[in-house]
C-alpha cells in the first residue's frame, strides 16, 4: 500500500549490533519495550500493545517516584516483520497527529534502524524537501 | 502549558500545508496584502484569505491595517518554538535509541 506523503519532522539512523528480528522484537514486545522506552536507570515504562494493523498501543512513562509523566499512545498503521513498523504517535495536546515509523535494514551482522517522525499531509508531494528545509529557508530569509 | 501545546499543534497544522508554507516564505521576504499574494500564487483572493487566517490563528503572521488594506507580516516566535519542540523530540528519541542499544547489548550477553 502506498503510504501517505507527509512532512518530515525528524529522522534518526542508528546501527545496532543485533539482527533485524531481534531488533523488531525489541520494538514490538511489551515486556522488552518496558525495559528501554523510558530512562533505564531512573524510571520505567509500561507498554500495552495490540500488535495488529488498527491495534492500539500506549506507553506510560513512569518516573522514580512512581508517577506517570507522559503517556504517548496511538494506533498501528503498518507491520512488516522484521522490516518495518509504523504507528500514529499522539501525546495529548502536543504533536497530535504525528506518524512514527521504524525501518530496519540488514547491515553486515547488524541492523540499521531508521526512525522517522512525520506529520501526515495528503497535499504534500513525496519529493518535498520537508520540515527542516522549510525552517532553514525561512531562517535564511530572515538573516 | 497546555495552551502552549495546543498552540504548537496549530502551528504544525498551519505549516503542514505546502501552499501555506510558500505563502509564509513569501511574507518572510516581504510584507504583503491579499491582492499581492493572490497574483504570484494564481489562487483566488478568498482562498488566499483562508490560508492567511490559518497562519494568523497560529500566530505565524500578524495583520496590519493600513486604511482599507490589510497587510501581513511574519512573526518568527512560533517557528522558533516549533524548532525547539523538534529538538526536544529528537533528543527524546536519541535517548530512547541509546537505551535500546544498551538493552540489546545486555540481552546478547545474557
Amino acid at each position: 500500500m502506498e503510504t501517505t506523503p507527509s512532512l518530515s519532522l525528524l529522522e534518526i539512523r542508528k546501527t545496532l549490533s543485533a539482527d533485524r528480528q531481534t531488533v523488531f522484537n525489541a520494538l514490538t514486545k511489551p515486556e522488552q519495550l518496558n525495559q528501554w522506552m523510558y530512562a533505564m536507570d531512573e524510571g520505567s515504562a509500561q507498554v500495552d500493545m495490540d500488535l495488529r494493523v488498527g491495534g492500539k498501543y500506549s506507553v506510560a512513562m513512569i518516573n522514580p517516584a512512581a508517577e506517570t509523566v507522559a503517556t504517548p499512545y496511538g494506533e498501528i498503521l503498518e507491520i512488516d516483520p522484521p522490516n518495518k513498523l509504523s504507528m500514529t504517535w499522539i501525546t495529548d495536546g502536543f504533536v497530535a497527529h504525528s506518524i512514527l515509523t521504524f525501518e530496519l535494514r540488514e547491515v553486515g551482522e547488524g541492523t540499521e534502524l531508521t526512525l522517522r517522525h512525520e506529520l501526515p499531509d495528503p497535499a504534500i508531494e513525496a519529493h518535498n524537501g520537508g520540515w527542516n528545509t522549510c525552517l532553514q529557508n525561512l531562517e535564511t530569509l530572515l538573516k | 502549558m497546555v495552551n502552549n501545546e495546543e498552540h504548537l499543534n496549530k502551528v504544525f497544522q498551519a505549516l503542514a500545508d505546502p501552499t501555506r508554507r510558500r505563502i509564509l516564505s513569501h511574507i518572510a521576504r516581504q510584507d504583503a496584502s491579499v491582492g499581492e499574494l493572490a497574483e504570484p500564487f494564481s489562487i483566488s483572493a478568498p482562498a488566499i484569505s483562508k490560508h492567511l487566517k490559518k497562519l494568523e490563528s497560529a500566530g505565524l503572521i500578524n495583520r496590519m491595517k493600513e486604511g482599507k488594506t490589510h497587510r501581513f507580516r511574519l512573526n518568527t516566535q512560533p517557528l522558533q518554538n516549533a524548532e525547539t519542540t523538534i529538538k526536544q523530540l529528537t533528543s527524546f528519541w536519541m535517548q530512547r535509541l541509546a537505551n535500546l542499544e544498551s538493552f540489546l547489548n545486555k540481552a546478547q550477553k545474557s
